[in-house]
């Protein structure tokens, strides 16, 4: 109960920085016509190439890539508590900090679902595509299942950014380039050579984008069910190492003053 | 070095003699490298969550306060954290921002707040909980004087409430005022455990006054030979001169007399923290070897 008032504090938190990047106008003004843009430049390559399915492709790849790297803001969300000073305090309260954490940067991947979600619609309204062999269901289930394991990956990440804040930026870029490169979101996973594509798969986004691959070009659901099941596994796993690297670190920080630093 | 229940006790020094660290270790932020530290019998180290329950601490500076959410919402969060009740929350809260006197500006956001009112949220934030021990790391720092002097004003309430209170300070006046007991350190180390009169009394032991000096040569030597006076001398050659004293009686017998020789630049000042403590290491070094804090 006390983890749950804790947790929708520090969503209050989290919507309030939220608030500070963005108002409705400049999320749809801004925000999301750059990621349409984006995404449109890289699809209209497919355009040129007058290939339907390559357009659907990097349509796909990059409308939920979009979403992952929305979601991949939790990274830098993570050290805001050193910034704000708050972060000592919270650590000395007799509750986990984590629920406090993990409210404050859960904010974003709500960000990224709904961004996803808008670059989806708009991009397949402007390059007039429509979705086969799958339901909007099996659309959303796996933009929330990529977003969600992609902040579960910023949270472990996150917690390591904590050492070096002063990256948290640098971090956030390097995620995002990594997604939209080795994760299948432009470049077919078969591109890369067999380490990099044991890499991706245990990076978010990889396994569940080519589930919906699968689903979309060869109504293979059981491939869908079993590559969205491995992109939950891949989240969790992340998830777990961050939980406990957030308490290692906070316990070392206390040990060598790092606690308070920033 | 003991702290009695209910006690408000200052800790002196100068910057980086090892006040705030000490503050942060016993409220469990910094882990101590060596040393044992007890509160309300429990240990630091062994029984942080037993320790966590019993304190609040209040940092000194902007820092510390969610700035995007309001004074209301700061305080329910540090509530929810502390485990209190959303009922018992509530009325606290009401109460303690009657008490810091921001009830009229409680639904404002923090970051819109005077540097006076983020300190007085800070410490509504470390007494949300009702703790038994309070820490406050150099609370009135930055502040300008009217809200410095609420602010002691607050820790005054809080020590006729029985908080037991330990505060950081290198304003010697204010440990003066607030305190029951006045701890000094000084590179780690405990100097001494004075109380505020034994302090007053060292203030105005090294009181100094300094006058510009017009006409009567004989001045000199007449302030010389007031009692009490230590030592005059000049502070430049455009005829400013510094007198010390050893006894409080013994400033305005000094001023009486500058002023009947029409002396009209005079102004007295308080003696820094380090010139006490200069003192004081003269003292302590006949004593034994300085204790550990």
């Amino acid at each position: 109960m006390r983890a749950l008032r804790v947790f929708s504090f520090g969503l209050l938190v989290g919507w309030r920085d939220l608030a500070v990047f963005w108002n409705w106008k400049t999320w749809t003004l801004g925000w999301i016509l750059r990621v349409c843009a984006v995404a449109g430049s890289w699809i209209l390559l497919g355009k040129l190439l007058q290939s339907e399915e390559l357009i659907e492709f990097l349509l796909i790849g990059n409308a939920i890539a979009a979403g992952a790297s929305a979601a991949a803001w939790a990274i830098p969300a993570s050290t805001w508590d050193r910034v704000d000073g708050t972060y000592p305090l919270l650590l000395i309260s007799p509750g986990s900090i984590f629920p406090a954490i993990v409210g404050r940067t859960a904010v974003w991947m709500v960000n990224g679902v709904l961004t996803s979600v808008v670059a989806f619609c708009v991009l397949s309204f402007a390059f007039d595509y429509s979705i086969e062999h799958a339901s909007y269901w099996e659309v959303g289930l796996t933009i929330i299942t990529v977003c969600t394991s992609t902040y579960c990956f910023a949270v472990f990440l996150g917690a390591w950014i904590t050492l070096l804040p002063k990256l948290r930026n640098v971090a956030l870029g390097l995620v995002a380039t990594a997604i939209t490169t080795v994760c299948g979101v432009s470049v077919p996973i078969s591109f890369w050579p067999s380490p990099v594509q044991v890499v991706a798969f245990a990076l978010p986004v990889t396994n569940g984008l080519e589930g919906f691959r699968a689903l979309v070009s060869n109504d293979m659901g059981n491939q869908f069910a079993i590559l969205l099941t491995n992109e939950i596994v891949v989240g969790a796993g992340w998830f777990l190492l961050g939980v406990l690297l957030m308490d290692v670190i906070a316990n070392r920080g206390r040990r060598d003053g790092s606690v308070e630093f920033m | 070095m003991t702290i009695e229940v209910g006690e408000v006790r200052g800790l002196l020094g100068p910057n980086g003699a090892g006040k705030t660290t000490l503050i942060k270790i016993l409220s469990t932020i910094l882990l101590p490298t060596s040393g044992t530290a007890h509160i309300g019998g429990f240990d630091i180290v062994r029984e942080v969550r037993e320790v966590r329950r019993r304190i609040g601490i209040v940092l000194g500076g902007d820092r510390g306060l969610y700035w995007n959410l309001t004074g209301r919402q700061n305080l329910a969060y540090w509530a929810a954290l502390y485990g209190v009740s959303n009922k018992k929350a509530k009325e606290r809260i009401e109460v303690l921002l009657a008490q810091v006197n921001l009830l009229d500006r409680a639904d404002d956001l923090v970051g819109a707040y005077s540097r006076g009112m983020k300190q007085r949220l800070h410490l509504a934030r470390g007494l949300v909980a009702d703790p038994m021990v309070l820490f406050l790391d150099e609370p009135t720092s930055g502040m300008d004087p009217i809200a410095a002097r609420e602010f002691r004003s607050l820790v005054g309430d809080l020590r006729r409430e029985g908080k037991t209170i330990l505060l950081t300070t290198h304003d010697m006046s204010e440990a003066e005022s607030i305190c029951d007991r006045v701890a000094l350190i000084n590179h780690g180390s405990l100097i001494a455990i004075e109380s505020p009169s034994t302090l007053s009394k060292l203030i105005a032991e090294f009181e100094h006054i300094e006058f510009e000096k017009v006409g009567a040569s004989d001045l000199m030597h007449e302030v010389s030979r007031i009692p009490g006076v230590s030592r005059i001398y000049a502070l430049d050659k455009e005829g400013a001169y510094c007198v010390n004293v050893s006894e409080k009686t013994a400033i305005s017998l000094v001023l009486e007399r500058l002023i009947a020789s029409g002396v009209v630049s005079i102004r007295t000042n308080r003696p820094s923290l380090e010139e006490v403590y200069v003192h004081l290491l003269g003292e302590n070094r006949g004593r034994a070897s300085e204790s550990p804090v």
